[in-house]
């Protein structure tokens, strides 16, 4: 699950282990920045994207310089959208037909602004809390059950609830905490 | 003659694999090895035998020291993986019958390790790595290799294990340093 809220005047992401797909390694290498399907925008000051899949097409995505003054629905249908097809059609797709549609979909946002591009490239705008993921709607019920609640226990709590209903609970949550120009993370442990 | 995995002990970096048995006895190159392509600031390494492998050693000049502002990981996936992707797909080998999952190295650049999981994609790590099938045996030794006082004890353990859980496993292995670029061979005990 990746969720996005926003709060404070900074932006919160969280990730957890699911989401970044890597099982196995050891620690400190699951908790590398530069695994993660988040990354800061090039050419731009304070936008960054996450992507709903870690996959190859996110790393090509990671490396794009986008050409775009502001992001809005409009600029990024008309500006973003062509950029990363063109990218994606020269170094992802492995057939000879131009591509329709993308395994994820792609977060963007600048500010409190934000935007999800869908797997078949079309632009909403959308506002936060928002959650990409499996029963993502039933994540973000619980977690706007509990808006009086402070964010990490709220997070915490949420999960507990996921998982019952999953009955399956991913390990690890990171915590990115974005504020203008710079962004620290977190980790924490759903079993502590 | 593939590698299976890699791990950092005392900051030393190593690759593991193994030799099929008509080849141990004779003197080995490192392309024997798996190793497709080194330079002083890369070492490639590949799990399958596909034909992406031998691109890499016709284009020496995508291993070249950085001459941009980007970080490892972006700089590996511009000026290595993409244009390595192109000139796969220009060469037909990628199409839309080739299996993407076969796209699997290791890449060694300044004490990291950099593995291409199915279809290129780049993680970056610090400790070790494995790939294939083989991982969820590999993994649970190499939580504790960087602890082991003698790893050579340690890597016949795995390759032991190895041997004992797939048919197809060679007895002889080798172990390569990536610091020294040597490398030994050893022969799983019965």
């Amino acid at each position: 699950m990746i969720t996005l809220i926003y709060e404070n005047n900074s932006i919160h992401v969280f990730i957890d282990s699911d989401a970044i797909q890597l099982m196995g390694y050891s620690r400190n290498d699951m908790n590398n920045t530069n695994n993660f399907p988040f990354w800061k925008l090039i050419g731009f000051s304070n936008a960054y994207a996450i992507s709903s899949d870690n996959d190859r097409m996110t790393d090509i995505l990671k490396c794009l310089k986008i050409e775009c003054e502001n992001l809005s629905s409009q600029s990024i249908q008309n500006h973003v959208v062509p950029q990363m097809l063109s990218q994606l059609n020269d170094y992802y797709n492995s057939t000879n037909k131009n591509l329709t549609t993308m395994n994820s979909s792609l977060i963007l946002f600048e500010n409190e602004k934000m935007f999800i591009i869908d797997p078949w490239f079309v632009v909403n705008q959308i506002t936060a809390p928002y959650c990409i993921g499996e029963s993502s709607k039933l994540f973000e019920t619980s977690l706007n059950k509990l808006k009086h609640t402070e964010l990490l226990e709220r997070i915490k709590l949420t999960y507990s609830t996921y998982s019952d209903y999953r009955n399956y609970s991913p390990k690890m949550v990171h915590h990115i905490t974005i504020k203008d120009d710079h962004f620290d993370v977190e980790h924490f442990s759903l079993f502590d | 003659m593939s590698a299976k995995f890699v791990f950092k002990h005392n900051d030393i970096i190593y690759i593991v694999g193994d030799i099929p048995y008509a080849k141990a006895d004779k003197s080995l190159s490192h392309l024997d090895l798996g190793i497709l392509f080194e330079n002083e600031h890369y070492i490639v390494s590949a799990y399958d035998e596909t034909p992406m492998n031998y691109i890499v050693s016709e284009n020496p000049n995508w291993f070249n020291s950085k001459q941009n502002d980007l970080d490892d990981k972006t700089n590996i996936i511009v000026n290595i993986l993409n244009p390595w992707f192109s000139e796969g797909k220009k060469l037909h080998i990628i199409n839309d019958s080739f299996n993407t999952k076969m796209m699997r190295y290791f890449i060694i650049h300044n004490q990291k390790i950099y593995q291409t999981l199915q279809h290129f994609f780049l993680v970056e790590l610090n400790d070790f790595a494995s790939l294939g099938q083989e991982e969820r045996i590999i993994f649970p030794y190499l939580k504790e290799i960087a602890i082991q006082p003698n790893i050579e004890n340690y890597i016949e353990l795995i390759m032991r294990e190895l041997n004992y859980k797939f048919n197809h496993y060679d007895k002889n292995y080798y172990i390569y340093n990536t610091t020294s670029r040597t490398f030994n061979v050893y022969e799983v005990s019965k």
